[in-house]
């Protein structure tokens, strides 16, 4: 067990910041936890590092997500914090506005920060811009977003729908 | 918290579970605290399939932590608690 050779000021901390606000609020007592009413896709997730494992449920009706909800096992707060504003800012997106969202946040891991044209769009997800702090905890927070990955390349969304989206992908 | 591994004259390495809080959680807030463990499956996949356990923390012990530093890892573990267990 190692220990600091200089105490680190609690206020200053990284570490301690992540653990604040939506991210611990949402780690505890997460949205849209539990099996979705009459889902049309179902994705599974996993984090072969973390042993985290999550499944995203969503019900598409013709190109709109109605409503998202997910279960995990083992999944730490990020990781639920992730999955509920995820799930949250899924109900009633396009398909196309699904993907979009997708790519902002993953631009804004990137960057370690939201593109100012992201941010409005990722709206409160930006608190997660604390994590270009916190790397080791980044692939927590990724996992439903991979998971959201798996479900644009499912089967179970229509060939045409999927097409479309692929085609967004593109560069 | 539950302590997991008994054994009488066990090794310096304690490995915890902290209520129903991940592991890599008590990892980074203890991290915050100064205090520096393990958490994950610690590459023993198999015999935590076995045991039904996803991961736990883990503190090792080595000649040069002092008591101090113990109570400085029973402090971090108490004010863990506080932020994240939902008991």
């Amino acid at each position: 067990m190692s220990m600091p050779s200089e105490v680190v000021s609690p206020a200053l901390n990284e570490a301690l910041i992540l653990y604040q606000g939506e991210i611990v609020r949402l780690g505890r007592q997460p949205n849209n936890f539990g099996p979705l009413d009459a889902f049309n896709v179902e994705a599974h997730g996993d984090s072969p590092i973390c042993g985290d494992h999550m499944t995203l449920y969503l019900r598409v009706v013709g190109a709109t997500v109605q409503a998202a909800s997910f279960t995990s096992s083992a999944c730490c707060a990020v990781c639920k914090a992730s999955a509920s504003m995820l799930t949250d800012a899924l109900a009633n997106k396009s398909l196309i506005e699904m993907h979009l969202l997708r790519r902002a946040f993953l631009r804004m891991i990137d960057l370690g920060e939201a593109a100012p044209a992201d941010a409005e769009l990722l709206g409160p997800l930006t608190t997660f811009e604390r994590l270009q702090h916190v790397p080791s905890r980044v692939e927590c927070a990724l996992l439903p977003w991979t998971t959201l990955e798996t479900a644009f390349t499912s089967k179970l969304l229509s060939e045409p729908q999927t097409a479309k989206i692929l085609a967004l992908r593109r560069p | 918290m539950r302590v997991i591994g008994t054994a009488l004259h066990k090794a310096s390495v304690l490995s915890f579970m902290v209520d129903d809080i991940h592991p890599h959680d008590v990892g980074s807030l203890l991290n915050g605290f100064g205090v520096a463990i393990r958490a994950g499956h610690h590459c023993a996949q198999p015999v935590m399939d076995r045991f039904d356990v996803p991961a736990t923390a883990r503190a090792s012990f080595a000649l040069y932590n002092t008591l101090s530093d113990v109570d400085a890892l029973v402090d971090g573990v108490r004010s863990v608690k506080r932020i994240l267990s939902s008991h």
